[in-house]
């Protein structure tokens, strides 16, 4: 133990807030006086001391510092002023600019802005990319400056609510004392309080006294950790006896020392010492959190340990949940890149162009220009950037702030969903976050935490097992074995108790009756008992409800206290039981309490029974309790066969899948325990390892036990669960139970879950297969053993999944792994300290766990649980870069890796790639590390409290929701995402595309197409609604399609909607439509007509036999009229309502498949607005000059009338439309055709079906026997892990129309 | 993020009704067959409308210097240093008014950057241009790069002096109209036509040919108001007008300063599209009877340069504008092209017929790549443990 580490902090009661050197020193600056600070603490000196320094100033001293959340001058402490505001009014401004452009697409479109408003290189105005940007960054800082400003009100509110401080008196009078009435941010450390029955606690204090007996207070702590049962606190023994009223407490004196302020809840250390006396430990049953509620007790005084920022509550705030980012953002980071990439290259290309064009327009032989109206340009420079600030918007600039109001509407309807709404308890879905929507629909992996997630985490207790007989409960059914009745055992208990005389096992069975009772930590709920007191009453003393944090604890006490032995009350030291409706009540007195801890997994008590023996009582997991048993030849020939038998029963009730519990217990003398209790008391009174000096102390008195008996307690599987599991597996979806239960039991509750099938090659990874015996081998041995497993392991797995050695064809065997936690840790301790050969192993382990179609996981710590998810994640995204599959165990066994050429040239064609997504559920605080180290988190609301459904990032009442928030919600997130991105950058290169195209029209010179404001507002109204629209309510399937079918999920696994691939067809489509958008327009209006100078003189180039083709002349024609709408922007209207028309009709019709009156008002909305647009802006805005329109021109007065009344520009809109739509379909069957050819070609790969052709004939009867019989060989496929999916969707949308496939469809559905 | 559910909406809980269409025969074939049955009327109609334009068109760009046999055009000396053309045509159908008569320009590009934005607006409507009449014309920048007379050539300006070679001028001396677009305004003159026995004129009119708006933003300027004696060393005219409009050769006075609000002006000054255009000269409300006419063409607008042709169109309008072939012919090639798709799919489909949502069509039941066959028995054959059916 190091002295640094001593270092905490110290004041003294009574004194207010004292000065230490070492109180500053928390901060970890170790300072030489560190070592002594539990040396100086001599009350009197010390608090002399004290006493010179503050208290004459109290008053002025504080109220000038206490303002900031810094410690105040001279102080070491913060005062309690909680600031969960961001900002001030001086720092909003220059944090929020900070903030703003510290996101990538501000500072693009900042530098864009910038770049535009030089005017000699902008060539679409000035102010059409700041303008939008700074009203988009005002808007987001408004809203910013808003929510702050309610926080800044909320603050201003907890700050200023009223609190009572103990205030002595001026003439040092206790008796003169009084409590004065301060604000809550005026508390300091050292501050003594009151706090009345349903008030908040304003400061991390410790409780000195309560109105209650023995000190004991109740606290509600839902706003910390989301709990809602009672936890009971208590005062120090010393510090409760001595102070019952005001004056008492004012004339007290201590000096307590704390540790350091640290965010852990759940863990506190620290001492107090009375002046001359020893030190006395305070603990976390001591601390009342800031946030909790004091219930049950009408008041207790306590002292301020930590304030404001330094108390738990806030500590714990400042770790900002990471954020996770789905992995389609991650490609379209990449798109964008590449976008950017392209844009730049455009841009130079554009500006070579440029200067080939004008050099080579340049000069006649004279020297004189040939493009005379032209000047002749000799300064190229910043060309470049001309054509980067007309080509900017190829990047979209609204994706992601209109992805996430589209991800909003997609969390509104999963959490308006009915199929995922527990009507008994009134919880629907919820998402903490809305960014991982497609994600859901991407798993490849589900990490599943057992307890309260799969089963019901309704403990119910069942059957015991002691002196020899397994005893069930009397709620318990009769079952096959010989197990008997309890409640009739306790009748012949209590008879035989009456006459005094115990037979030996009755005997055995009253002290493990006691134990139960006994051994634990619960409160009876005073609050809905205090009227039920009277102790005759045995049918009312049965209502009494207990409070735990444990609810096996509490199935333990109430079947305890169904077998009439009642634990009525709970007293600061003694504990007040009823037997067997006895008239007097007994009290046995409890001398220590060794909590529960994971690492553990046991607790014990000691107790000083009426009769006067010292008790030692251990209760905890059957491996631990067993490590801990005296040797069979001190037992009695009885206890031994009892032994036995409760060591048989157990293993029976594990294999039932029921959670056991071992009773063990000594009877302790006098001096032993003494001896042992000094140590204790030191163990729990020194300030750091605090924990691992009292496991080691406990350790010391945990031993020689004699076993009492074992407790079997069912968790109940949740309703569907079986059937989810087998739904996920048939979407591909490898299902892992990770849970702390022993291997038995974990493997009894696979099995009922369907985890396990009845033909499953099981694999078990633990001591035993390992052949470790013992602890005495070294890890290296070990390790090398679990090395050997592995080996083996992955030859039997490829002897199973093969059919034969060299053949790709796979055996449809289930194989599943079941690991214990204990040799990962060993592995990974081994890994730590060596070479590179254990991380080899470990990845090995890795791999054949992730090739397996089931994992379960056991004795495993939560921090393991995340650890485990963590590797496997960066496992799966090591493997990402295999196109085959996401294992290179799997690889090998679908034929082998591919081959070097062939993986370059899946990846010069942009083969889509598995997405290696993981999940974790999990219902319990402990499963938190885990939700957070998945990609997604998905917390169950259980009845273990809210904390993983906080810390979740969506939460469902019941396991059996996965499958429509899997298949359903988040295949159709999935697809509506990657449509509305695709629909993004299509549109932006349909629309800016035609800025390029037409630079053949215009000599590269970088000429808009459009009127700077027009063009700045596509973005914004005239495309946005589509794709938004799409990204909110696309659905490819059916909803009972995609829950029938699980099998269908695949599509997104393999990321069949959004991938590189894709991305570049549409891309090419709306690079395909600025083409058409342009060039059919251009025709018309322009013709393609360069007539030969020095030709005939008088050509009449129509209808004059002498002249051109027909051909020719059909392309020569320029349509002018009445007016010149060959204008630049006129012309330039005509591509933009082409384009409008084609980003409409392609996202909104022919790439959606379910199409809605949205859908139809969308469009119509669309165009209406484009043409008002027209109308409006041209009437109203541009002949004023609207920011900087182009006044001059272009586009004001008629321009509507002139345009949009005429038929010719309709009828060239149209045509360009129906083209544009008619050739990309069949271009884009040719794409697929050439694609089809390259890959069949070439290698050889799957055939695409093409599986709804023009050619057929629609609406053949439903064959019910052949679909049947279809579904089956699925199934198989599926199993196999062959068959492709993605393909046959439009197989699936034609079939799930017909009526009968529809019906039965929606039957299986219902099923899941 | 609480939410309490409340409604059970088609809406919420997206069961919206919805036309989920699917590409089938049904749906596919009569797609085809109506598209072609909308557009090849339309086309039809288009091209028939395009026919009945009365149009003529003849290249004049090799007037001043004419190479092939010129047997409907000469050459006749013009003012100035230019030349006049005079052609002779035909009109073979009475062309019915209003008989518009466009320019038309090839390989000229007003849509090029930097002549595009090189005008000032302000100057053109006369606004903020000389607030009290006396003080010099505003500066401009918008006209950039020919702003000011220093910006034109060397010695275009023959009437500013110079010292050692360097023509000085007055720092507040602008261009006007100023700009690229203005300083390139066409320069030939079209005359009207005339019956060949000299005895009927039809005169194409310029006063409503510039669109509206135009019409009403441009206004004469009031830089006139500027002394006399300055105004020449003030306000100068564009330097190619300096050589191709003989009446601002020496500057400008008040009494001949440019006025802006010229139509034909105006139509130039509104950029074309396209390298290729017409632009508006004149209009004519009476018919013109069938017969040979004369026009003169006073041709001082140089295209040769730039490889660019200038011609003459005289033409009627129908619904559409002038004449146009190119759309009626699109809607009928797009028309007839559907026709055959749907035809060709039709027999298809007569042929060999395919059921729809056939599974042999499913990938599964296509061959797999290696030993497809043999997968498939040893697929069929395993389907046991996970068979749901």
């Amino acid at each position: 133990m190091s002295d640094t580490k001593l270092v905490g902090r110290r004041f003294y009661v009574n004194y207010g807030a004292r000065t230490n050197a070492n109180g500053r020193s928390e901060r970890g600056l170790p300072q030489s006086g560190a070592g002594e600070s539990t040396g100086v603490g001599g009350s009197t000196g010390a608090g002399g001391g004290a006493q010179q320094f503050d208290q004459p100033k109290r008053g002025s001293f504080f109220s000038i510092f206490s303002r900031s959340a810094k410690p105040a001058r001279g102080s070491p402490f913060v005062d309690n002023t909680v600031r969960t505001a961001r900002f001030t009014v001086v720092s909003f401004l220059p944090m929020q600019l900070l903030i703003q452009f510290s996101k990538v697409a501000n500072v693009y479109f900042l530098l864009i802005s910038a770049l535009q408003l030089i005017p000699t290189v902008s060539p679409t105005g000035q102010f059409t990319t700041i303008l939008p940007l700074s009203f988009f960054v005002v808007v987001s800082m408004v809203k910013e400056g808003y929510d702050d400003y309610f926080r800044h009100k909320q603050d201003a509110a907890e700050n200023n609510s009223p609190v009572y401080r103990l205030h002595v008196s001026k003439d040092g009078n206790p008796a003169n004392s009084s409590w004065e009435k301060i604000s809550c941010k005026n508390v300091h450390v050292g501050d003594i309080i009151r706090i009345k029955d349903r008030e908040f606690v304003p400061v991390d204090l410790i409780v000195l006294s309560s109105s209650n007996t023995g000190g004991v207070c109740f606290v509600e702590t839902s706003n910390l950790d989301g709990e809602t049962n009672l936890k009971q606190r208590q005062a120090l023994k010393c510090t409760s006896d001595s102070i019952h009223d005001i004056s008492s407490l004012a004339s007290y004196h201590a000096m307590i020392h704390t540790e350091s302020p640290s965010g852990d809840l759940y863990n506190f250390d620290g001492y107090l010492q009375e002046p001359g006396a020893s030190k006395t430990p305070l603990t976390p049953i001591q601390l009342l959190q800031r946030g909790a509620t004091l219930r049950n007790t009408h008041e207790i005084y306590g002292i301020a340990v930590y304030t404001g920022e330094e108390s738990k509550i806030r500590m714990n705030s400042y770790t900002p949940p990471s954020a996770k980012m789905p992995h389609l953002q991650h490609v379209t980071n990449k798109v964008i890149i590449l976008i950017l990439v392209g844009l730049l290259l455009l841009s130079a290309v554009g500006s070579l162009a440029y200067i080939l064009w004008d050099r080579g327009e340049r000069l006649q032989s004279n020297g004189e220009p040939r493009h005379w109206y032209l000047t002749v340009q000799s300064n190229y420079s910043l060309l470049f950037f001309t054509f980067v600030v007309l080509f900017n918007a190829f990047i979209p600039i609204a994706l992601y702030v209109s992805m996430e109001v589209v991800k909003v509407v997609q969390v509104y309807f999963m959490m308006n969903d009915l199929d995922m709404y527990d009507a008994e308890r009134d919880i629907p879905c919820q998402a903490n976050t809305s960014s991982l929507n497609e994600e859901l629909g991407q798993v490849q992996y589900v990490f599943s935490d057992k307890t309260g997630t799969l089963t019901e985490n309704v403990m119910e207790f069942r059957l015991f097992s002691v002196a020899g007989s397994s005893v069930r409960h009397p709620s318990c059914p009769p079952r096959e074995d010989d197990s008997i009745d309890g409640s009739k055992v306790m009748q012949s208990v209590a008879t035989g108790m009456a006459r005094g005389a115990l037979t030996e096992d009755h005997q055995q069975i009253h002290e493990f009756m006691l134990s139960m009772a006994l051994c634990h930590a619960v409160v009876p709920d005073l609050s809905q008992s205090t009227d039920l007191s009277t102790p005759n009453s045995s049918n009312s003393s049965k209502q009494i409800i207990y409070q735990s944090a444990s609810a096996d604890e509490v199935a333990i006490v109430n079947a305890a206290r169904d077998l009439q032995y009642v634990y009525k009350e709970r007293r600061p030291s003694s504990i007040i039981l009823n037997i067997l409706n006895q008239p007097s009540d007994a009290e046995y007195s409890l001398l220590t309490l060794i909590d529960f801890t994971s690492d553990r997994k046991r607790m014990s008590t000691v107790y000083r029974y009426p009769d006067g023996r010292i008790m030692l009582l251990t209760k905890g997991a059957d491996n631990v309790i067993l490590e801990r048993l005296c040797q069979d030849s001190l037992l009695t020939p009885s206890q031994l066969s009892a032994k036995k038998k409760t060591l048989l029963d157990i293993t029976g009730y594990a294999n039932e899948g029921l959670r056991t519990l071992l009773y063990g217990y000594r009877i302790l003398n006098e001096q032993e325990y003494a001896s042992w209790a000094q140590k204790y008391a030191e163990a729990t009174t020194s300030i750091t390892n605090r924990a691992e000096t009292i496991a080691h102390v406990a350790e010391e008195l945990e031993r020689g036990l004699v076993l009492l008996g074992a407790t079997a307690i069912e968790d109940r599987l949740q309703d569907g669960v079986p059937e989810t599991i087998e739904n996920l597996r048939r979407a591909n979806i490898r299902v892992w139970m990770l849970t702390g239960d022993k291997t038995e039991t974990a493997i009894n509750i696979g099995r009922t879950c369907n985890l396990i099938k009845k033909d499953s090659h099981i694999m078990v990874l633990n001591d035993e297969s390992c052949k470790i015996k013992g602890r005495s081998s070294s890890t290296a041995d070990d390790v090398a053993l679990i090395r050997t497993w592995i080996d083996s392991s992955i030859d039997q797995f490829m002897s199973l999944k093969r059919v034969s050695p060299k053949s790709p064809i796979l055996r449809n065997s289930h194989v599943l792994v079941v690991v214990e936690g204990r040799l990962l840790s060993r592995l990974e301790k081994h890994a730590g300290a060596t070479d590179n050969a254990q991380d080899a192993t470990t990845e090995k382990l890795l791999d054949l766990l992730i090739a397996c179609d089931n994992v379960i996981c056991c004795r495993f710590s939560p921090a393991q649980k995340a650890l485990l998810v963590r590797a496997v994640k960066n496992r799966l995204s090591k493997q990402h870069s295999l196109p085959g599959g996401s294992s290179p165990l799997l690889t090998e066994l679908q034929g082998g890796g591919p081959s070097t050429w062939k993986r370059v040239l899946d990846t010069l064609l942009l083969r889509p790639r598995q997405s290696g997504v993981t999940l974790g559920v999990g219902d319990g605080a402990n499963d938190i590390p885990m939700l957070l180290s998945a990609h997604v988190g998905i917390g169950i609301t259980g009845r273990e409290g809210l904390a993983a459904s906080r810390a979740s990032d969506y939460s469902i009442a019941k396991f059996r929701f996965l499958q429509p928030l899997l298949f359903v919600h988040g295949r159709w997130s999935y697809q509506r995402i990657s449509l509305f991105v695709l629909g993004t950058l299509y549109k932006n290169f349909c629309f800016y595309g035609t800025q390029a195209v037409f630079q053949f029209w215009c000599g590269f010179s970088g000429t808009s197409l459009f009127e700077q404001w027009t063009l700045a507002s596509n973005n914004v109204l005239f495309t946005s609604l589509p794709v938004m629209v799409v990204g909110m309510f696309e659905k490819d399937l059916n909803r009972s399609t995609l829950l029938a079918v699980p099998e269908l999920y695949r599509y997104g696994q393999e990321n069949k909607a959004f991938n590189f691939r894709i991305q570049i067809r549409w891309l090419l489509q709306g690079m395909f439509h600025a083409i058409i958008s342009v060039l059919i327009p251009a025709i018309f209006y322009g013709g393609f007509y360069r007539s030969t100078p020095g030709g005939s003189l008088t050509t009449p180039l129509f209808f004059s036999a002498n002249t051109t083709s027909w051909f020719q002349q059909t392309l020569l024609s320029d349509g002018s009229g009445e007016y010149q709408e060959t204008a630049l922007y006129p012309f330039g209207t005509v591509s933009y309502t082409a384009t409008v028309l084609f980003c409409t009709i392609k996202v909104l019709y022919i790439e959606s498949h379910n199409i809605t009156f949205v859908h139809h008002a969308v469009g119509a909305l669309t165009f209406i607005v484009w043409v008002l647009w027209q109308f409006i802006y041209s009437y109203i805005w541009a002949p004023k000059g609207f920011f900087g329109a182009d006044t001059g021109y272009e586009y004001s007065g008629l321009y509507f009338t002139i345009v949009h009344t005429q038929l010719r520009f309709w009828m060239v809109v149209i045509l360009t439309v129906v083209i544009g739509l008619v050739c990309e379909d069949i271009g884009l069957k040719f794409f697929e055709l050439l694609s089809q050819l390259v890959r069949h070609g070439f290698w050889g790969g799957r055939q695409d079906s093409a599986v709804v052709d023009v050619g057929g004939q629609g609406g053949m009867p439903v064959d019910e026997y052949e679909l049947a019989s279809q579904k089956a060989r699925i199934a198989a496929k599926n199993a196999m892990g062959e068959h492709n999916w993605a393909n046959d969707v439009s197989w699936w949308q034609f079939w799930e129309k017909q009526h009968g496939v529809r019906s039965s469809l929606a039957k299986d559905a219902a099923q899941a | 993020m609480s939410v309490v559910i409340s409604g059970h909406t088609a809406f919420k809980q997206q069961r919206l009704k919805a036309w989920q269409p699917i590409l089938t025969p049904k749906t596919v074939l009569p797609a085809f067959f109506m598209l072609g049955v909308v557009f090849v009327p339309i086309g039809i109609a288009l091209y028939l409308a395009s026919n009945n334009v009365q149009q003529i068109i003849f290249d004049y760009t090799t007037c001043t210097n004419p190479v092939f046999p010129a047997t409907n055009m000469a050459s006749i000396p013009g003012p100035g240093s230019f030349k006049t053309c005079e052609v002779t045509f035909t009109i073979e159908k009475d062309m019915p008014g209003p008989v518009f008569m466009y320019y038309r320009l090839t390989n000229f590009y007003q849509n090029h950057r930097r002549y595009v934005k090189s005008f000032d607006a302000n100057q053109l409507a006369n606004i903020n241009v000389n607030p009290t009449g006396t003080t010099p014309p505003a500066p401009t920048s918008v006209c950039s790069p020919l702003s000011r007379p220093s910006d034109a050539p060397a010695n275009t300006y023959p009437w500013v002096k110079s010292e050692n070679g360097v023509q000085k001028f007055n720092p507040d001396a602008v261009i006007y109209p100023c700009g690229l677009i203005a300083n390139s305004y066409f320069s030939d003159v079209l005359s009207d036509i005339t019956t060949k026995d000299k005895k009927t004129t039809y005169s194409f009119q310029n006063d409503s040919i510039a669109w509206p708006s135009d019409a009403a933003k441009f206004k004469p300027s009031s830089l006139n108001s500027i002394n006399n004696g300055d105004i020449k060393n003030l306000v100068f005219p564009p330097p190619e007008w300096v050589k191709k409009f003989p009446q601002f050769s020496g500057g400008y006075t008040s009494a001949n300063l440019f006025d802006a609000s010229q139509q034909r002006f105006q139509v130039w000054m509104r950029p074309a599209g396209l390298p290729n255009f017409r632009k508006l000269w004149g209009e004519s409300k009476a018919t013109i009877p069938a017969g040979e006419y004369t026009m003169r063409i006073e041709d001082s607008f140089d295209v040769s340069t730039f490889g660019g042709t200038k011609s003459v169109v005289i033409s009627t309008v129908s619904i559409l504008g002038g004449k146009n072939p190119f759309l009626g012919i699109a809607y009928i090639v797009v028309g007839i092209i559907c026709w055959i798709l749907g035809l060709l799919f039709l027999i298809r489909h007569m042929i060999k017929p395919r059921k729809l949502g056939d599974y042999t069509y499913l990938s599964w039941n296509q061959p797999q790549r290696g030993a497809g066959a043999e997968g498939q028995s040893t697929n069929a054959a395993g389907a046991g443990p996970s068979q749901r059916y």
